[in-house]
């Protein structure tokens, strides 16, 4: 009926606030996937840790293998059947671990190697759902081109969840400290982690997506409304954080204790009166059980004919738990360095400048938490910190006896992300200077951050070129080059830079609206505005 | 065809193999994989060391390429290949010789002799003493330390227990027979681990220590003792094991090709596990018959054979023996 057609408009049209929220992720989510693209193809085939087996799992769960068979699970890991050019990747496995040899020793990969063959994983057992949906190209596709393809939905996924964090947190009444710790948090190895076939990065985005929807959803708790795209962002990822890893709910948790404590008890109480967050809370704890079961189902796989060989297993010794819980608090601080950048199998470390401005950046925000009062809006940053130390140590205790030491500095990402956003969430009731010095240094940071990520990005490029010798051998990039990724790595070295400033730009107009972070007129007019200035100032004067 | 990976050309011999077998054969499949894969780089091996058992099983259920056997395929074993590898199933055939040597924990024990029955009274525990009359009477140039023994073994069934029970039955003071694995004796001495590859640990810190291990876990890390075939007492090394093997008998069956290690040597050390591999006469496709052919060719080609005595501590099966295993290689075709 004629009648109906406004009411139907009015109720698909997209709130004024929905069509906001847009207008933020669509740039966020372009500008990330442009920048994990360009990681993608800078990062040499099966160059990500434990690419080969997730390649293999993914390619496997897309032809419809999601359960291990009787008799197919062995000490290296579970058998599948997939093309030849899949269960081949370990062919290309030539230059890890062997920082000195360039990516070029590894062989091509055929086109037409599409004879199914038997493949082996060591992630026979995992959850199926990212890896379905991260397989599908190798349906469509052949080669190395399917490989690179199948990375990207992988990536896109990651940058769709951090795209949605950056978001929520836009959508907060004072979000410029907490996207400026966001932009923090973006260190090169989050962007680098965004690369492979691992549902490791994907843990990471959703992590940090679910704590940050949450924040913005509690603290509108009052206006729940407007926070319909943030409740809808934690159900998601928390969906997808349960069918991702069996130890990434313990992320979900974590997120919800952090988020809950920047809030009053009556904020949390409040969300749940709400009739969309209840449907969505439903819908999510269906995905949450899902995942559950999945993890209570491999429990009755079938039995593995062997142990599982070092490498997978690292049990040594007799290491008790309480040993390894205090050997991990020990190395809490050694794990930063992972946070901010070791690339590749742990053989692509990015330069010590990086390191240096990185560890700055961290140090400088958790001392100007120290300095927001009341101490009682610091209390969760602080918890934060606490559980990256602690719940990292705790999980690798109870594993030693059955994995050994395992844990790597990638896995408490999601961790860390949420300490470090945690950190401008403590911060954002403090203004946000806008005076010309703070400008100055924001613009500072901003172009040192954006060097940094550069400088990390050609480093991690010549580790796979030429690799890293002993002396300097920049100009053998250019001479006699050991391996070239795809558009060659000048491209996308000059790619990447420009992708990056853009982010850096466009972050710089939102803090300071207004102004542009590189200057738009050429530096000798400047120079003599500048000289003109204190007689125009006189003479107003 | 190849993508846009970059890498170096297209090889004909090209793919994954997966594999699946002996524990014993770990260290010479991880020699073979590694020079294979650098000659032949658009090729990887995956290996899972579950038993010789198990490994047959997936080569019979389609769930490896080829096993690594503890011994010749029987007649009974080929017929359960023939759903998978064709009309005439699978063959075996030898790839390498494991030596197994006595190791002892006692710095005061050099080049000392043990014989058979010694051997037999030390791990059934009627001898425990290193200065014991028995010991002292095969040794008479050197001063025996007055300590305990302490037997070491490894309760899981392993082809190396099997071996050294065979070697210990020669002899009528050995009455427990040939046995994958060790009876259990009264000597309070006797130390026990569960696998066969804690052993080299477990003597390392057990004092008076002596246990059956193979060349590779024994490397130059513990003394051995000096043993005789029927000739004079010999210390195991790789020449001698060499020697040894070039001294055993090759018969070649339906099958596949059987490899026995001699009873007796003048020079040779012939206390040994024969190792095997059995391959399908046919497989699936070309690219997958050539590849597994490569792989069978390679492991027993000069190159190979070298690559895993000098990585893994094993010698080499007779020429005889190789020969005719490299005929029943040439052989594996494919289906199609």
């Amino acid at each position: 009926m004629p009648g109906d057609r406004p009411g139907k408009a009015r109720r698909f049209a997209l709130s004024a606030t929905t069509r906001g929220g847009m207008g933020f992720f669509l740039p966020v989510f372009a500008l990330l996937s442009l920048l994990i693209t360009l990681w993608i193809l800078a990062t040499p085939l099966m160059a990500y840790p434990d690419e080969p087996s997730h390649t293999i799992k993914a390619a496997a769960v897309s032809r419809g293998q999601f359960f291990p068979g009787p008799g197919e699970s062995f000490g290296h890991g579970v058998h599948v059947q997939v093309p030849s050019y899949i269960a081949n990747v370990q062919a290309q496995m030539c230059f890890p671990f062997q920082v000195t040899k360039p990516a070029g020793c590894a062989p091509a990969i055929p086109l037409d190697d599409n004879d199914l063959t038997i493949g082996v994983t060591s992630a026979g057992l995992y959850n199926p759902f990212y890896y379905w949906l991260v397989g599908l190209p190798s349906l469509v596709m052949s080669g190395a081109p399917a490989i690179y393809a199948m990375r990207i939905v992988s990536g896109l996924l990651s940058a769709a969840f951090y795209a949605a964090g950056f978001t929520a947190l836009y959508r907060l009444r004072h979000p410029k400290w907490p996207l400026v710790a966001a932009a923090i948090s973006t260190t090169p190895m989050v962007l680098f982690l965004g690369s492979g076939i691992n549902p490791n990065s994907l843990e990471i985005a959703a992590s940090m997506a679910a704590f940050c929807g949450l924040v913005s959803v509690l603290e509108n708790s009052r206006h729940l409304e407007r926070a319909r795209p943030g409740i809808l962002t934690v159900g998601i990822a928390a969906a997808t954080l349960a069918n991702t890893r069996n130890i990434s709910l313990l992320w979900l948790l974590c997120g919800a204790i952090v988020a809950c404590l920047f809030f009053r008890r009556a904020d949390i109480v409040a969300i749940f009166r709400n009739r969309v967050v209840l449907v969505v809370t439903a819908l999510a704890t269906v995905g949450i059980v899902l995942g559950v079961a999945w993890n209570f189902l491999m429990l009755r796989a079938p039995a593995s004919a062997g142990e599982a060989p070092a490498g997978i297993s690292n049990v040594a010794g007799e290491v008790r738990p309480y040993n390894a819980f205090l050997t991990m608090m020990d190395k809490s601080f050694d794990f930063v360095g992972q946070y901010i950048g070791v690339a590749g199998w742990l053989d692509a470390p990015v330069p010590q400048a990086v390191q240096m401005f990185w560890s700055m950046l961290l140090i400088g925000l958790m001392l100007t938490v120290m300095l927001v009062r009341p101490y009682r809006l610091q209390a969760a940053f602080w918890v934060a910190v606490a559980l990256l130390a602690v719940v990292p140590a705790v999980v690798q205790a109870a594993l030693i006896n059955t994995t050994g030491f395992i844990w790597q500095g990638r896995y408490s990402l999601p961790l860390f992300t949420i300490a470090v956003i945690s950190a401008g969430l403590a911060m954002r009731f403090r203004p946000f200077g806008q005076r010309p010095q703070s400008m100055t240094i924001a613009r500072i940071l901003l172009v040192a951050g954006c060097v940094a990520h550069a400088y990390a990005f050609v480093n991690v490029l010549r580790r796979y070129v030429v690799g890293i010798q002993e002396t300097a051998n920049w100009q053998t990039m250019f001479t006699v080059p050991g391996w070239q990724p795809p558009l060659t790595w000048e491209v996308l070295t000059l790619a990447f830079t420009a992708a990056v400033l853009l982010c850096a730009s466009k972050l710089f107009s939102y803090l300071f609206p207004g102004h542009a972070l590189l200057p738009k007129r050429p530096w000798p007019s400047r120079t003599r505005r500048a000289r003109k200035r204190p007689a125009a100032e006189a003479a107003a004067g | 065809m190849t993508g846009c990976s970059g890498g170096t050309p297209v090889s004909e011999v090209r793919g994954s193999l997966t594999a699946i077998g002996t524990p014993v054969q770990k260290g010479p499949i991880e020699a073979w994989s590694n020079a294979w894969s650098k000659e032949l780089t658009a090729t990887s091996l995956n290996y899972s060391p579950d038993g010789s058992g198990v490994g047959l099983t997936a080569l019979a259920t389609r769930q490896a390429y080829f096993a690594a056997l503890d011994g010749p395929l029987t007649a009974e074993q080929q017929n359960q290949t023939k759903d998978v590898c064709g009309p005439a199933g699978a063959f075996s055939v030898p790839v390498s010789v494991t030596s197994i040597g006595v190791a002892l924990n006692n710095p005061s024990l050099r080049n000392v002799k043990l014989t058979r029955e010694v051997l037999a009274g030390i791990f059934s525990g009627s001898i425990t003493r290193w200065d014991a009359r028995e010991i002292a009477d095969i040794n008479p140039d050197i001063t025996l330390p007055s300590d305990d023994i302490a037997p070491i073994v490894a309760t899981e069934p392993s082809v190396e227990t099997e071996a050294a029970t065979k070697y210990l039955s020669a002899d009528p003071a050995w009455t427990s027979g040939v046995s994958a694995t060790w009876p259990k004796t009264d000597n309070g001495n006797t130390v026990t681990v569960k696998k066969h590859s804690d052993l080299a640990d477990k003597v390392d810190k057990t004092p008076g220590g002596i246990a059956f291990m193979d060349l590779g876990s024994i490397g130059s890390r513990f003394e051995t003792a000096l043993l005789s075939f029927g000739g004079g007492y010999v210390r195991m090394s790789k020449d001698s094991a060499a020697a040894a093997a070039q001294e055993g008998t090759t018969r070649t069956l339906p099958t596949g090709v059987e490899f026995t290690l001699p009873e007796t040597s003048n020079q040779g050390y012939a206390l040994g596990v024969v190792g095997y591999q059995a391959f399908c006469g046919k497989y699936s496709n070309h690219q997958l018959s050539t590849l597994v052919k490569s792989w069978g060719t390679f492991v027993l080609s000069s190159d190979g054979q070298v690559s895993s005595t000098y990585f893994a501590s094993v010698a080499s099966p007779s020429e005889e023996a190789i020969r005719e295993s490299k005929r029943l290689i040439d052989t594996i075709g494919d289906a199609q």
